[in-house]
């Protein structure tokens, strides 16, 4: 009990080193990796998400609380695939064409991989192909679109047309978010839902996938 | 769609006089305006909406928009992307003031212009700049950044800022100075906390350090912030009216880091940057993109001159903090461009109207574009906010 919560308090300090050693004697102690996973660093992303969804804490604060949530799951990683544990969900994720910018991006990445779901980030300045191509590969059931740039947001079409054009636009979720992004832009591209930030991106990821919304 | 002859009543004072009055909260003889364009944007007014008076300017505009368009504008090749970016200068210098703008804005202390080596490789074009950074265009049209200029702690502690010490460096605002003797000339100027988060160490590195190595990175700031303020003194000296410190804090509806953090990091360099600024005799003018009304207290309390874009769609509500700060510090906003795209051409002049109307109540707002003016702003819209801007210079708008 108490070394779950003290990763979960650690990991909301950002220690990453102290949160793998941590980890390293919770599965010495014969803590099953789904308990450490779920009770110890996503419970504490979650709190992380909830405070800065609040405006209690911001960027620097989320980055240094994921790379220790990151460094907690990549020891995870061969015991929860030995035990069977398998993901929430799959979203693949990038900035779209044209546009570098990339810290809105990343903080969606964070919070979704939060929320136990698996991420694949195709970086920035992705071809509208790419996102369709990936989806594919990964199976994913959500595709997250991000653009800063008002010269950049409507390629953001063109990935929606590539997932009709092939038929392929039932079976996963498309969501849109940025600077310029809005609610009606969303609607006017046949994207599935615009997130106004990172942590209402992940809450809506989630519930796609719990809900049976997408494929799976 | 053409827009003729943008100035149209009989003014009383200089552009520069304008400004100054402005951020005085002064009487004027009508409100200022400032432009700020995207240079592929520049080559698609001068082509489509309004030439330019420089023929030679006029025939680059046509033939880079001109590949530019037919090749598919980001589907263009690389070189059709980049050469737009020649116009840079001149579209927010001579050109914006032909538009009727009362600020010509000049890049030149910023980074964007300060290209160190050109390159091709992997069929791109690509810049080393004078800081370090490696930028490409990628697929898009902005030079981001591909590697930054410091990866290391190491590299924090000891990098050496370009040499700006030169005269020729100065050389194009001496030009324009001579050239424009009543023009508010306002060149961009760094600060401490974008240029080295987007730019020479990188977003995510950049936000850790502020935990990871705050003793590094704050020597590194007032180095920073040590070396700006020696070229804006140059710049001044050069014949500058304002300094636009570029220096993003916030994105949609928050704040970059927390007010504290800012506070600590930040805010004592963007004061000292904005005493530098009036020691040296010019005004300060802020362009922070993203949520700005937590940061209004402080931006007074420093003395800024003019807040600069106070976008909508990042949470700012202008007539409220125009209410409550008006008095003490002018806004330059009210052309929406972020959100004026997805708008009809009847809700841009009415949204640039409203806020033109507010903006009466303290005489210190400068009628300013919300961002740089994108090619991709539908021509309707574009069309309508020159005419509606030209009204109100000509006073139909009371």
């Amino acid at each position: 009990m108490s070394i779950l919560t003290d990763i979960c308090e650690l990991l909301q300090q950002g220690r990453t080193s102290q949160v793998r050693a941590l980890i390293q004697q919770a599965l010495k102690e014969g803590l099953s990796p789904d308990k450490i996973l779920n009770e110890g660093l996503l419970a504490g992303m979650d709190i992380i998400g909830e405070k800065f969804k609040n405006d209690e804490l911001f960027i620097p604060e989320v980055l240094i609380s994921a790379r220790a949530m990151n460094a907690g799951i990549e020891m995870l990683k061969p015991h929860l695939m030995a035990a069977g544990v398998s993901s929430k969900g799959t979203a693949v994720i990038g900035t779209i064409k044209g546009d570098l910018h990339d810290i809105g991006k990343n903080l969606v990445k964070m919070m979704i991989e939060s929320k136990g779901m698996t991420v694949i980030d195709l970086g920035v300045d992705v071809p509208p192909q790419k996102f369709y191509e990936a989806a594919q590969e990964n199976h994913a059931d959500i595709v997250c679109l991000s653009a800063l740039l008002t010269t950049t947001m409507y390629e953001m079409k063109n990935v929606v047309k590539i997932f009709v054009a092939n038929n392929k636009r039932d079976g996963v979720k498309i969501m849109v978010g940025g600077a310029p992004i809005t609610h009606e832009f969303c609607a006017a591209i046949g994207a599935d839902c615009y997130a106004p930030d990172a942590v209402s991106a992940a809450e809506a990821a989630l519930a796609f996938c719990s809900s049976g919304m997408v494929r799976n | 769609m053409k827009v003729e002859n943008m100035i149209v009543h009989k003014e009383q004072m200089t552009c520069r006089e304008r400004i100054h009055a402005t951020a005085r909260g002064l009487p004027v003889d009508r409100v200022p305006v400032m432009y700020w364009l995207n240079p592929h944007e520049v080559c698609r007014m001068m082509v489509e909406m309004q030439p330019g008076r420089n023929l030679y300017w006029n025939w680059l505009a046509h033939f880079l928009w001109g590949k530019f368009s037919r090749g598919g504008r980001f589907n263009a090749p690389n070189l059709w992307r980049a050469l737009p970016f020649l116009l840079s200068d001149y579209g927010n210098g001579e050109y914006a003031l032909e538009l009727g703008a009362d600020i010509a804005i000049i890049s030149h202390l910023a980074t964007n212009s300060n290209v160190g080596r050109m390159y091709w490789r992997d069929h791109q074009l690509k810049v080393l700049d004078m800081f370090g950074i490696y930028r490409s265009l990628g697929n898009g049209i902005y030079w981001d950044v591909e590697t930054p200029a410091i990866k290391t702690v190491e590299e924090l502690k000891e990098y050496r800022f370009p040499d700006f010490t030169d005269d020729k460096h100065y050389a194009g605002i001496k030009k324009m100075r001579k050239a424009y003797p009543g023009a508010c000339i306002a060149v961009e100027a760094l600060s401490v906390q974008d240029m080295p988060s987007t730019q020479m160490l990188g977003m995510a590195p950049f936000m850790m350090a502020l935990y990871d190595n705050p003793v590094e990175l704050k020597h590194f700031m007032q180095r920073l912030r040590d070396w700006s303020i020696d070229m804006i003194r140059r710049g001044v000296k050069a014949g500058v009216d304002t300094v636009m410190i570029c220096d993003d804090y916030g994105y949609t509806g928050r704040t970059l880091i927390s007010m504290d953090m800012w506070k600590e990091f930040t805010y004592p360099h963007l004061k000292r940057i904005i005493e530098a600024i009036h020691d040296a005799g010019a005004l300060a003018m802020l362009h922070s993109c993203g949520f700005q009304t937590p940061f209004l207290d402080y931006y007074v309390e420093a003395g800024l001159d003019v807040l600069q874009a106070f976008q909508p769609k990042a949470g700012n509500d202008f007539p409220s903090a125009y209410e409550k700060y008006g008095d003490r510090l002018a806004f330059a906003t009210g052309i929406d461009i972020q959100m004026g795209e997805q708008m009809s051409p009847q809700e841009m002049r009415e949204s640039i109207l409203r806020n033109y109307q507010v903006g009466k109540l303290h005489r210190r707002h400068i009628l300013a574009t919300t961002h740089m003016l994108q090619y991709t702003m539908p021509a309707e819209n574009l069309s309508v906010m020159f005419e509606t801007v030209r009204e109100i210079q000509a006073g139909l708008h009371g």
